[in-house]
């Protein structure tokens, strides 16, 4: 099976990203130009996010991202906007565990770390001291004082 | 007056609201611009009534 999404997540910062993965436990495998999957589509997943919609399924990727070795990676592709980075996963097999390490369907861990080290960072290079604080409903909230 | 600017990244990454105090009108804008366009894409923008106020304005954008 090959459930490859396009996950929603549009990275512009690598190294936000890379510090996203570092927190959470993932490795980030720079400059590695394949990433684990099925490795081929056999055109058996056809949601809203399948990846096949936006990318040619090649396995081929700038980068990847691994939780476990031998298991399914995440692939850190160029993407179709012509700017940034777009995130492949498949969700099939070993793909479920990279699920449980993000979070679920989307990676939302992986998405709230990526957005805070984005806002961190512009914010301490625009001046500010910066206070973090994890909330009872899990945000994490950036106080930046000049 | 202090300024400071408030980040809050929901659980789910999906949204971001941003909140500043201590400037002024438009000044709130152009301090959470670079900060919106270092985020990415902005698809929900609003302003309450307090951008309108002085010291004191907000802006909330999804990402």
């Amino acid at each position: 099976m090959s459930h490859v999404v396009e996950v929603d997540l549009h990275v512009m910062d690598l190294d936000a990203l890379k510090e996203a993965c570092q927190e959470l436990g993932l490795t980030f495998l720079e400059n590695q130009k394949t990433y684990q999957w099925y490795g081929h589509w056999v055109n058996d997943y056809h949601a809203a996010d399948a990846a096949y919609r936006t990318h040619t399924l090649d396995g081929k990727c700038e980068h990847a991202i691994r939780h476990k070795a031998g298991e399914y990676e995440i692939g850190v592709v160029k993407s179709v906007s012509g700017t940034g980075y777009d995130l492949l996963l498949d969700e099939y097999g070993s793909g479920q565990n990279m699920l449980r390490k993000c979070g679920g369907k989307g990676l939302p861990a992986l998405h709230q770390r990526y957005t805070e080290k984005v806002a961190m960072k512009h914010l301490r290079k625009t001046g500010h001291r910066v206070v973090r604080t994890v909330m009872s409903d899990g945000s994490i909230k950036l106080t930046g004082v000049k | 007056m202090p300024r400071s600017i408030d980040v809050v990244i929901s659980k789910d990454g999906r949204s971001v609201s941003v909140e500043t105090r201590g400037y002024v009108g438009k000044a709130c804008q152009d301090a959470t611009a670079a900060l919106e366009r270092a985020l990415g894409r902005v698809t929900k923008d609003k302003k309450t009534s307090e951008f309108y106020r002085q010291q004191d304005t907000r802006l909330k954008h999804r990402v």
